[in-house]
């Protein structure tokens, strides 16, 4: 039977680091799933970010909704210069032992004839939500990048891309 | 104090080499950093407007906010 | 190339249950890294919906969640909690439409890490009328322990999951 959700790539970082980015990414499959499970060093206070293709530039839009302490709030930004793969302004964790699971759906990644879209879903410490972001571009996506702004990933967090084929 | 780093993981033949950022991409960083913030401000500022303008229009109503919910629905 | 999304058990009610658990997860602890429970549900309780609960290695402290949800056709909130049990993801109840069940799916990611344990929860409640709800909950068990079995009930333990419902247990493998 083949295959319909393949694993492409794995990494369970075994130090620190602010950026992991996968290159050289298929064209064979319909849409690109990542699931991280992250947690930054200490001091971070930052979110978790994307970008594909090294596209730093102001291609992308989002819109996030998200429940937190102060309450359900939603929000969006054009000509921005990431996909936001979590809901709104919400740090990742840096707790010893709490790792936040990330989805992030690279919808039809490698059609060569739409933008693409992004589907995310976070569930950090004490906040959930989601987010849906526009890379304004037909090139297929053949990298993809997650970083954040100030500090680190930090040791044990866990990215791994899986594709799946609609046929 | 050193650099941060980037993992590049190459989907094609497993190869992870982890890399010290550039002097321009440590700056970009820094830059998304401060508009971040930058925006976070503005939007708390805005909210608190919109809070505020809320709670006196309720007043000038008498009415609580699960009553004009409660009309709006 | 081996199978990276494999259903490892499933539960279609053939009768009402107070709950469905699902044990012996320590022996796939090496075989996959995340689990996906898929849930399409109803409870026997007297209202649209309720809410539902799910603990870990039969483990009654630990937990906290948080949850955006919406529901009665305009509300939108945000609330947490924390207890013996993540429990503010929801499920239809018996005075929804008939014949109708709701849906959660409850993300496990790194279920036999020995860091605390995140899920991702999205639930769904649907009833031809005013009254349905749509919720996304993070959810947090405090504890380093592998998971090992997944228990879900409904939160009033005077209602039954409905014969009908159905569980389906997923492993995913990363490589």
């Amino acid at each position: 039977m083949a295959a319909t959700y393949e694993p492409i790539a794995t990494t369970t970082l075994g130090s620190s680091a602010n950026t992991v980015t996968f290159s050289s990414i298929s064209g064979s499959y319909t849409d690109i799933v990542a699931v991280c499970s992250v947690k930054a060093t200490t001091g971070s206070d930052e979110v978790l970010r994307s970008q594909v293709n090294g596209d730093t530039g102001s291609n992308y839009s989002y819109t996030y909704v998200q429940g937190v302490s102060a309450g359900a709030q939603s929000g969006r930004a054009s000509n921005t210069s990431l996909i936001l793969t979590q809901a709104g302004n919400l740090a990742i964790p840096e707790g010893a032992s709490t790792f936040a699971p990330y989805v992030v759906q690279y919808m039809n990644y490698s059609n060569t004839n739409t933008f693409k879209t992004i589907l995310s879903r976070g569930a950090g410490v004490n906040q959930a939500g989601a987010s849906v972001s526009l890379w304004r571009s037909t090139s297929a996506i053949t990298s993809i990048r997650f970083y954040i702004a100030a500090g680190n990933f930090d040791t044990g967090s866990t990215f791994t891309l899986y594709g799946i084929k609609a046929a | 104090m050193p650099k941060p780093t980037k993992l590049i993981i190459n989907c094609e033949t497993k190869e992870q080499i982890e890399v010290e950022l550039t002097d321009e991409e440590v700056a970009q960083l820094e830059a998304d950093r401060a508009k971040a913030e930058a925006d976070k401000v503005a939007k708390e500022a805005a909210d608190a407007v919109k809070a505020e303008a809320k709670a006196e229009l309720l007043a000038k109503l008498g009415i609580t906010a699960e009553e004009a919910a409660l009309l709006l629905a | 190339m081996a199978t990276t999304y494999t259903l490892i058990d499933k539960s279609i009610l053939g009768s009402n249950q107070a709950s469905v658990s699902f044990t012996g997860l320590g022996s796939y602890s090496s075989t996959y890294t995340d689990l996906k429970l898929v849930a399409s549900v109803r409870d026997t309780s007297a209202s649209n919906y309720q809410n539902a609960k799910l603990t870990f290695n039969s483990s009654t402290s630990g937990y906290s969640d948080r949850a955006i949800r919406a529901y009665g056709g305009s509300t939108v909130d945000s609330t947490s909690g924390s207890g013996s049990s993540i429990n503010l993801f929801y499920e239809t109840s018996d005075s929804a439409t008939a014949n109708t069940f709701g849906t959660y799916e409850i993300y496990i990611p790194n279920f036999s890490s020995s860091n605390y344990k995140s899920v991702s929860i999205d639930c769904v409640t649907e009833n031809n009328a005013s009254d349905a709800f749509l919720g996304l909950v993070a959810g947090l068990w405090s504890n380093t322990a592998a998971i090992t079995s997944i228990t879900v009930a409904p939160l009033s333990g005077s209602a039954n999951l409905k014969s009908g419902s159905s569980f389906y247990l997923y492993g995913i493998k990363n490589s």
